[in-house]
């Protein structure tokens, strides 16, 4: 089931979890109904008629006959709240027409739009667009790689005091090519923080996977199929997530372990980042939203979805899209490394195959956290240690769930630091609730 | 860094691990740059998935063995409403039960609920005991939070003025004996604000056996606690000092042969002077500074200053209203009003102060600065007596201080003056709508509020054709908070 912390994470705003938490009692409800597929009840407003409010439990899509312009309405929350709190209030009954049909036309909604957008466009255009980009890109590439090459001439020490236009020009040249994701990864060098200790290493890394993406690419056959995906998709090459749907998927039970939100440009991106509870395969989802669209409801961290995932490459660690997902249930148990080697063994596969790869999701059993001389560590059974990164209020949680005992994590690794979303506390896993900008 | 040209790839080269040296033979570089490039391209990945992880050798603590039982789950959730609030009183509610019922908080709200010890010193005792083992080990990491659990006889005995504020406040707690015994033996360690600040508290506690401290404190160099103590000195019975005034009382106030309670009783005030010993103790004028008052009238007028009020009852046999009111009718004794009411003030007499609303109600022509002084009375009242002055409508004109009044009536109240007291905020405040700072003194009342009215929010809402927002939202938050303290009231810990 799902926990209140979990649904309150999707009102829209402060007011709403307040009046939500108002109307969660399920005595204030006339009616209080479940399927296999929904949940539905009526609660009296200020109109005539009680208001009639749904919910698809499969993609957590919510709709009231209120007159709220909110999305979940506060009488939406209240009902999944009542939901998360006392299920067994909810009788299983067949849907009423209002809750059936609203189902339906939601199904056929998103068959038709399928339907639509998988529709073959002219193939010999199709392919003309494809080499004529093809040719531009690599143009723009064999540029990026003289500017490379110049950077590591000049000296990384001429880095810090470039002027923003040094980078923003050859950004620019590459969204003219058409390898967008290369613009990212310029703009990516650009913000390295040049006063911090370290940002030599940082800018070297940087630019040398600019200059393994922009030698590999022309070269493509040279490498193995599921990388060679991966390094399109790095370049700029976009795939319709339709053709990923189409794809075979992975069945099991997807632990979403946390979100992290970041805006690029006008966009705010959400990055979900998941584990296979059975098949401990790890991915990540996309969400994209442009202000003041909805967030999708399906993903809530800290829960399970049971359903299947197709995935955009079959790397290691790739983006993933849901298939078909059931009920989300909360995460009740996380399994995990026990070792900071072990973890590094994973992050070493992963890098071997995806050397732009810096962070997997991953779980962390049976680990001490320590804050020892303002740092804040986590011990393995090996007296190994890695640096927590996280706010000071999710470290004092961390600390005091363990107490000084071994706990379990969730979070986002690199080599060297590690970042929490979550915790497992007796049995339940509890989300710090809070995206993490990158 | 400082570019290719510089760079020494032949001993970069020879510094690579076999396997690397054999992948770059394989790649023709057209440049420097190029070879550089793609040394790095293997050479940085390689690094990182070769690091191992640095060793931590010291030994780390844990927290002890929780003894008490930790906060029923619902319970707990209670907190996570209450710290979205952020109101004191039910924070102090909520832990004030779970410490009575010797459970702790659940691990994950230890820091939260430190951090709002850290920032409501009166929190701190609640918060101690709240957090449990766990809590004192975790506190032991921040250096925010480990003065909070350092033991109170070392806060005591080492901190800082603030530290000892804290310790002091959690020994009345405890026993208001043990912060005067603490106050007695440090006394002669404190500076002179240290020791008016802790005297304050511990004044209401005096009693016969504390004779010796209020006398060194009499002459003490700080005049606040000088003050306090000469209040305390004059008003515990059976004490030399007590018997000494009281026979001085019966020198100076004589009712007449008619009785105060006949038709027209009188108060008969003799002027003497006052034996030296008093006129020093007291620190009274012996120069009248005022043209209505001879000298011996003025020592009198200071003498009623500093004798509990109780005393003149009990001289005159009469009830403080009846006194209060023959001395307002007599146009040579009016004069002697103002120094009895701070009599009353000083001695927190509640059946004087009663006896002042009462007077006040209808205030007699002559009486100077009667009304100045209803604050002060009203922090004198007990919570009862200020409920039977507000439905009576006695304390009306004090309507500026209308709430802080109602937040001085510390005890449950029933549904009837509940009802009441929304009813008559609602047609005060309705209209002219709630200012923030009122706000945060009207959700006070929800900690006496009946919850018996929170079915009935509609009773007090404008009607649905008025918007009224402020007073709607005021509304909406002192239900919010009469539903939490019902919740925490009713709630297991």
């Amino acid at each position: 089931m799902l926990t209140e912390q979990q649904v309150l994470s999707l009102a829209p705003d402060a007011s709403s979890i307040k009046a939500g938490q108002k109307l969660a009692l399920s005595s204030k409800w006339s009616r209080l109904e479940r399927s296999d597929r929904a949940i539905w009840g009526e609660i009296k407003g200020s109109g005539k008629n009680p208001y009639q409010t749904r919910i698809d439990l499969k993609d957590m899509a919510f709709k009231c006959t209120c007159p709220s312009r909110k999305f979940p309405c506060k009488h939406g929350l209240a009902l999944l709240l009542v939901y998360a709190k006392e299920v067994g209030k909810f009788e299983t009954t067949e849907e009423p027409e209002w809750v059936s049909s609203w189902l339906d036309q939601r199904g056929q909604r998103a068959e038709k739009k399928q339907q639509k957008e998988v529709k073959q466009a002219d193939p010999t255009a199709q392919a003309k667009r494809k080499a004529k980009r093809e040719e531009k890109i690599l143009d723009g590439l064999q540029e990026l790689r003289q500017w490379t090459q110049d950077a590591v001439r000049n000296g990384l020490a001429q880095l810090p005091a470039q002027n923003p236009a040094y980078f923003e020009r050859m950004a620019a040249r590459m969204v003219d090519a058409q390898a967008s994701g290369m613009a990212a990864r310029i703009r990516g060098l650009q913000q390295i923080n040049y006063q911090e200790s370290g940002w030599q290493l940082q800018a070297m890394e940087k630019l040398s996977e600019i200059w393994t993406l922009s030698t590999a690419y022309p070269s493509l056959e040279n490498l193995p199929q599921p990388v060679q995906e991966e390094v399109k998709t790095l370049i700029g090459w976009t795939t319709k997530k339709e053709e990923v749907l189409a794809k075979e998927g992975l069945q099991d039970k997807w632990q979403i372990l946390g979100m992290e939100e970041y805006e690029d440009g006008r966009i705010t991106v959400q990055k979900y980042w998941i584990k296979g509870k059975e098949s401990g395969k790890r991915c990540f989802m996309l969400q994209f939203l442009v202000p003041g669209q909805m967030r999708s409801l399906t993903l809530l961290p800290g829960t399970e979805v049971e359903g299947s995932l197709s995935f955009y490459h079959h790397t290691l660690l790739s983006r993933a899209e849901l298939k078909e997902g059931i009920m989300t249930l909360p995460i009740t148990k996380l399994e995990g490394f026990r070792t900071i080697d072990h973890l590094q063994a994973e992050l070493t596969k992963v890098l071997a195959q995806q050397p732009w790869q810096h962070h997997i999701p991953c779980v962390m059993e049976g680990i001490l956290p320590i804050w020892e001389e303002e740092k804040f560590l986590l011990l393995d059974a090996h007296k190994a240690v890695m640096e927590i990164q996280c706010s000071d209020e999710d470290r004092w949680q961390i600390m005091a769930v363990s107490g000084g005992h071994p706990i379990t994590l969730a979070g986002i690794s690199s080599f060297n630091t590690f970042r929490p979303f979550g915790i497992m506390v007796n049995g339940r896993y509890q989300y710090f609730n809070h995206a993490t900008i990158s | 860094m400082l570019g290719s040209a510089r760079a020494n790839l032949d001993d970069l080269k020879a510094a690579l691990p076999k396997e690397l040296a054999e992948m770059l033979q394989g790649n023709a570089s057209n440049s420097r740059e190029e070879e550089l490039l793609h040394i790095m391209s293997l050479a940085l990945p390689y690094i990182k998935a070769g690091s191992q992880a640095p060793q931590f050798t010291k030994a780390t603590t844990k927290a002890e063995e929780e003894k008490l039982a930790y906060a029923s789950h619902p319970y707990a959730d209670l907190y996570h409403q209450i710290e979205r609030e952020g109101t004191l009183f039910l924070l102090k509610s909520w832990l004030k039960k779970l410490t009575q019922a010797n459970k702790v908080c659940l691990p994950h709200q230890i820091p939260s609920i430190l951090s709002s010890g850290h920032k409501n010193k009166e929190l701190i005792f609640y918060v101690q005991q709240a957090i449990g083992k766990r809590g004192k080990w975790l506190a032991q990491q921040d250096s925010r939070w480990r003065k909070m659990i350092t033991p109170l006889e070392e806060s005591w005995e080492f901190g800082s003025f603030s530290i000892r504020q804290q310790a002091f406040q959690s020994f009345l707690t405890i026993s208001p004996q043990l912060a005067i015994d603490k106050y007695t033996a440090a006394a002669s360690s404190l500076s002179a604000k240290e020791r008016a600040w802790f005297f304050e508290r511990i004044t209401p506690y005096f009693s016969a056996e504390h004779l010796p401290l209020i006398e060194s404190a009499l002459k003490d160099r700080s005049k606040v606690v000088q003050h306090h103590a000469t209040i305390s000195w004059t008003k515990i019975p059976g004490t030399s000092s007590y018997e000494f005034i009281k026979e001085t009382c019966q020198k100076i106030f004589e009712k007449d042969s008619q009785g105060l309670n006949a038709i027209s009783p009188k108060i008969l005030i003799h002027p003497i002077d006052l034996p030296p010993e008093l006129i020093k103790q007291l620190g009274i004028d012996e120069e009248s500074l005022d043209n209505s008052f001879t000298n011996q009238e003025y020592q009198i007028f200071q003498f009623i200053w500093h004798i509990p009020p109780a005393l003149l009852s009990q001289q005159l046999d009469a009830k403080p209203i009846g006194i209060l009111k023959t001395l307002a009718k007599d146009k040579s004794l009016q004069k002697y009003i103002p120094a009895l009411i701070q009599a009353i003030i000083n001695y927190a007499d509640n059946e004087w102060a009663m006896a002042y609303f009462e007077l006040a109600d209808k205030p007699p022509k002559g009486v100077k600065d009667l009304l100045a002084h209803g604050q002060a009375m009203l922090e004198i009242l007990s919570p009862s007596q200020l409920k039977q002055l507000y439905l009576n409508n006695k304390i009306s004109w004090l309507k500026d201080h209308e709430l802080d009044t109602l937040n001085k009536i510390t005890e449950p109240w029933d549904h009837y003056f509940s009802d009441s007291v929304l009813l008559r905020l609602k047609t005060k405040y309705m209209h002219s709508g709630v200012y923030y700072a009122l706000q945060g003194s009207m959700v006070q009342l929800a900690e006496w509020i009946s919850p018996e009215v929170l079915p009935n929010l509609k009773k007090y809402l404008p009607p649905h054709d008025e918007r009224k927002e402020s007073w709607r939202q005021a509304m909406g938050k002192l239900f919010r908070h009469i539903e939490l303290t019902q919740k925490i009231n009713t709630t297991n810990p």
